[in-house]
């Protein structure tokens, strides 16, 4: 499967990745080889059928436990003020 | 130029669940920030998340009331993309095989119109962002609290059958007030656990095509809803008749200023990059279960007001009054049942009146007196023993926590009525010697004088006569001699 140039720029940047045109041109063959190398799950297509679907998921009860302690949450925070972390402003509307 | 309105919401409704919908932590709104929250929550490397059984049956039970069907395998789906809040990167919800898909609510102003549902799904919140400092000062970053990150909600998608900002109001109300009859959610706008989005377009009237529609984020409540969309239709009107395009976009409504103002357009449509969530089986659903749960099911509100309006026969307006809360809509129905013979009517009358009235001023049902006693005090007017003024004052004694008979109060506060006609007639005689002239006056032919001379003797008897006796005494004396 071939990505373009474009194709490599657009999942950049939702991957907020800022590449250089050197490391798009790169990443456009390199990506194609590892999505080519997924297809070949697309021949076990005709034993998959075979497999039972999945089970279902486990559900558990409305059982409270314990949180994280507030220390330990505050000190993941590389910036804070009181009880919150910082990040810098997000665009509310343009 | 006339325009057709086309409106369709998006609703999240958050679980009344103790624990969030893919782990262990509790969650209740106000709490200290970053206070509840754990590896699941905060999406930390290897943290696997475990559906709550609890949300899947509330989230069957609002299905159920809402009529949709339940799909027998939904599957969950990481919905890409970044923002603060949002501490895994992804959120986990259900895309191409939601929980439930159709069902329809009535409206309650107008029942005949029903709002069709598109699709119903499971899935969880994110944390809050502040833009403000706490105590409201500016700040140039924003905060983050991830308390909220995991909370259970379901999402309602309408199809787009609203055709006015009324009705879409009408439809938010209708569906809080089946979340709160069902205990699936608290459903407090204010708190946050029922918040809504709107889609809106118009489309001149002979067109059979639908207009651009834009989508006004986050109303949190009833009267912002209609607010927002009356703005936003005016809005798009005056840009077409100006020989403009509506764009699509979305938009937030400012409360402040009532307008809606453009927050970022779909041109660069997010590209949420859904995939079925590894980490999650999928949920499937057997009939034993939503059978169980659909035994669980109380009466939703627009049956009630149905049953209402044909087995008590009171008007629908009544019906909708008297089945506003669960609590008040049982209260009302026992008071029927054991009302025996009084008329229905005045039975109505009293509840959504006297009742109303007090239990405003009470705010709490707890309050209110027993049915058994409200039925009494009914028996009471209706045997004549006491008038509806004092019966009146009677029932405002009868509130708080109050357990005594209303006979019993009647005779403290000295307001049985007196039907002894000897005792009437004693007064009736002293009335007629202590006003001569009126009653010359009377005997003239000046009948109307009458009422003045009930008043005397009612006057007399601190209010206890029967007024109808007193009335048959007076008149029979006065035309005797």
């Amino acid at each position: 499967m071939g990505f373009t140039i474009k194709d490599i720029a657009y999942i950049a940047k939702l991957a907020r990745l800022e590449l250089s045109e050197d490391e798009i041109e790169q990443f456009s063959s390199e990506l194609s080889k590892v999505v080519d190398y997924f297809n070949q799950l697309a021949l076990f297509e005709e034993e998959e059928k075979e497999i039972k679907t999945l089970p279902s998921v486990l559900e558990r009860d409305d059982n409270i436990s314990v949180s994280l302690s507030q220390e330990i949450v505050l000190s993941l925070f590389p910036s804070r003020i009181d009880n919150f972390l910082v990040v810098p402003k997000v665009r509310k509307e343009e | 130029m006339e325009f057709n309105i086309t409106i369709g919401l998006e609703v999240h409704v958050q679980l009344k669940t103790a624990t969030k919908i893919f782990c262990g932590c509790k969650y209740f709104f106000g709490a200290t920030p970053n206070t509840l929250v754990c590896p699941v929550c905060l999406g930390l490397p290897g943290a696997l998340p475990v559906l709550n059984k609890k949300a899947v049956d509330l989230a069957i039970k609002i299905a159920l009331s809402l009529g949709a069907q339940i799909q027998e395998r939904s599957v969950f789906a990481r919905k890409n993309y970044f923002y603060p809040d949002l501490p895994k990167g992804y959120q986990i919800s259900q895309f191409e095989y939601p929980l439930a898909i159709g069902g329809e609510l009535p409206l309650t102003d107008n029942p005949k119109k029903k709002i069709r549902i598109k699709r119903l799904h499971l899935e969880e919140d994110a944390g809050k962002l502040l833009h403000e400092l706490p105590g409201g000062i500016k700040s140039s970053d924003s905060l983050v609290d991830f308390n909220r990150c995991g909370v259970p909600l379901v999402e309602i998608v309408t199809e787009p059958d609203i055709s006015s900002p009324q009705e879409a109001n009408d439809f938010l109300q209708t569906l809080h007030q089946m979340l709160i009859y069902t205990q699936t959610s608290e459903a407090s706008l204010e708190k946050g656990s029922l918040r809504c989005d709107a889609n809106v377009s118009i489309s001149p009237s002979h067109s059979s095509k639908l207009g651009v529609k834009t989508e006004i984020k986050n109303l949190n409540s009833f009267k912002f809803l209609q607010k927002a969309l009356e703005y936003e239709i005016d809005r798009q009107v005056e840009v077409i008749r100006s020989g403009g395009q509506v764009i699509q976009e979305t938009r937030r409504f400012d409360a402040r200023t009532g307008k809606t103002y453009p927050m970022r357009t779909k041109e660069e449509a997010h590209d949420y990059r859904y995939f079925p969530e590894p980490d999650l089986p999928p949920l499937e659903i057997t009939n034993q279960r939503i059978k169980e749960i659909a035994m669980t099911l109380p009466e939703l509100p627009w049956q009630k007001r149905t049953r209402f309006v044909n087995h008590y026969s009171m008007t629908y307006n009544d019906a909708v009054i008297l089945t506003s809360f669960r609590e008040l809509a049982i209260y009302c129905e026992n008071v029927l049942r054991k009302a025996g013979k009084i008329e229905h009517k005045k039975i109505v009358n009293w509840l959504k009146t006297e009742f109303i009235k007090e239990l405003r001023n009470y705010k709490d049902f707890k309050y209110a007196p027993s049915e058994a006693n409200l039925v009494k005090l009914l028996q009471l007017i209706e045997t004549g023993r006491i008038s509806h003024t004092a019966a009146k004052e009677i029932f405002e004694k009868m509130w708080g926590n109050n357990t005594k008979d209303p006979e019993q109060l009647a005779k403290e506060m000295k307001l049985l009525q007196i039907k002894d006609t000897t005792t009437i007639e004693e007064w009736v005689n002293e009335v007629i010697s202590s006003y001569p002239q009126q009653i010359e006056d009377y005997r003239k032919g000046k009948k109307k004088i009458i009422g003045f001379l009930i008043g005397k003797v009612m006057k007399l008897s601190g209010g206890q006569a029967d007024p109808r006796l007193v009335r048959e005494l007076l008149s029979k004396k006065l035309n005797s001699n």
